[in-house]
């Protein structure tokens, strides 16, 4: 673990952890872990469990410190995929007046069309 | 990978087509074999002005079109990035989904341990006193939200470069053969109609004598293979305004949210980690609290006891399928910045042979990480 030192029972680290602090926790809450799986006492169990856990609690708070960390991030990106979408949503639209604008010169020469057969009809 | 800068390796600003595969030949040819066909079958009185006129309408779009290039090969991309995005959504949103459960599960026998914590002699200061309301989700229902979203921006994003690239011509079908249709009315009222060739020889008897009489039917001064020749050309026209507009504006877009998709899977890898760190702790806690409750716990139903035994083996089998799920969503998430990041360098025309061999193999990777997805996804025995 180095340099690391994690804080005396009963202290409460600072969330969220440093990265080499962080994984100073990861490792003691490993090997906490393994010593739980290997045990089947089960006084030395509920002890093992409880250190593990108060281990685990850290970790998972800074997890969920990480997490709310990140949401800004989510916004920012949110922000450029609905930028992105609107202007894909208003290429679709100009794709679109390709065929409606043929489909109004269309209805220009169907209206001049019935126009001339009513003169003929004359 | 891709290399870590953002931009895209641009040789020049402007959109090259080279490499690219058009049918536009083949095209060209079968207007030209209609209008052939057409013509050779009839004896107009005209002179053929106006079917050489519809000839080289048809000829001036199809130079049109393959001057433009098609959007066939950046269609097959886009669809590749939507391939790879639909297992990041998924799988994404069953990660969050799947950590919320085993965190909720691991507050429940959290629950029982704070519940019937025993407060130390004084002057100790006694365990706080445990109460439900105070506990913690793994994440808010607005935070969770956010992040659907935003997967749901994603794939909305990717569905629309799809439909873009390789848009719906329905509608400009049906509008190029209703201006074919009112064109070729119009030429009708206005051209002299033509006449069919001879197509029946009669014997008349008159008063003994008899004469032969060939019969000429009049037609339209447009026929209908004129008319479906002006329809196809018109066709084409749309398509090649179309593909005009899609290579002048969907590269601009896309490159612009290259970084974006890059910082958004480097976003998700990060809380996969995160998740993956809870899921670890919270799948731990759940077991190990059991497997004491179980040996600890006197007077159970010896039935009972036997039955709840069997259920950690279970336990610890969601515990392996939940960091499988995670892994196969990393692996996802680094396709889909690559596919992506392909698509952009297509659409900007810097698309080596190597680049598109990764493409290609990128797709079908997308395809099979939505397959082995479905398979994860069956409840676990079945």
């Amino acid at each position: 673990m180095g340099d690391v030192v994690v804080p005396p029972a009963g202290a409460t680290p600072t969330i969220p952890l440093t990265s080499q602090t962080r994984q100073a926790y990861e490792d003691l809450y490993a090997k906490a872990e393994l010593a739980v799986q290997a045990t089947s006492d089960g006084t030395i169990l509920g002890s093992l469990n409880d250190t593990k856990d108060a281990i685990g609690a850290v970790i998972s708070a800074d997890n969920q410190a990480q997490l709310a960390q990140d949401d800004a991030s989510f916004k920012a990106v949110q922000t450029a995929i609905g930028a992105a979408n609107d202007a894909l949503k208003k290429l679709a639209g100009d794709i679109a007046g390709v065929a409606s604008k043929i489909k109004v010169f269309g209805d220009v020469a169907g209206a001049i069309n019935v126009v001339l057969g009513l003169v003929s009809a004359l | 990978m891709m290399g870590s800068k953002n931009c895209l390796d641009n040789r020049g600003d402007r959109v090259s087509h080279a490499g690219m595969r058009c049918n536009w030949v083949s095209f060209a040819a079968r207007i030209d074999r209609q209008l052939s066909k057409d013509r050779d079958a009839r004896n107009s009185r005209r002179d053929g002005t106006g079917l050489r006129g519809v000839r080289l309408l048809a000829g001036a779009m199809v130079l049109c079109l393959c001057a433009s290039g098609c959007t066939k090969p950046i269609a097959e991309h886009a669809t590749a990035v939507a391939a790879a995005t639909a297992p990041v959504v998924d799988q994404a949103t069953a990660a969050y989904a799947g950590a919320i459960a085993i965190h909720d599960q691991a507050e429940n026998f959290d629950a029982v341990t704070e519940f019937e914590k025993i407060s130390p002699p004084p002057p100790a200061p006694p365990a706080p006193v445990y109460n439900p309301r105070t506990v913690e989700p793994l994440l808010s229902q607005e935070q969770v939200e956010l992040r659907l979203a935003v997967l749901k921006g994603l794939q909305a994003y990717t569905k629309s470069v799809v439909a873009v690239s390789d848009p719906d011509s329905k509608d400009l079908d049906d509008a190029a053969k209703s201006l074919g249709g009112s064109l070729a009315g119009l030429g009708n009222s206005f051209l002299p109609a033509g006449m069919t060739a001879p197509s029946k020889e009669t014997i008349v008897v008159t008063g003994g004598n008899t004469t032969n009489e060939t019969i000429s039917t009049q037609t339209p001064a447009i026929s209908a293979g004129e008319q479906k020749g002006m329809s196809v050309a018109i066709d084409a026209l749309g398509q090649y305004l179309v593909s005009r507009k899609v290579k002048s504006e969907l590269p601009g877009i896309v490159e612009k949210m290259d970084p974006e998709i890059k910082d958004l899977c480097e976003l998700l890898a990060k809380e996969i980690d995160i998740l993956s760190s809870q899921e670890t702790i919270d799948f731990n806690l759940v077991i190990d609290r059991q497997t004491l409750f179980l040996r600890t716990a006197s007077g159970l139903d010896p039935e009972v006891r036997r039955e709840q035994i069997m259920k950690l083996p279970e336990l610890a089998r969601q515990q392996k399928q939940a960091a499988q799920q995670l892994k196969v969503l990393r692996a996802a998430l680094v396709k889909l910045e690559m596919t992506h990041h392909a698509l952009a360098a297509e659409l900007q025309g810097n698309n080596p042979e190597s680049i598109k061999q990764k493409i290609s193999d990128l797709g079908a990777a997308g395809g099979n990480l939505g397959k082995f997805y479905s398979s994860l996804a069956q409840p676990a025995g079945k």
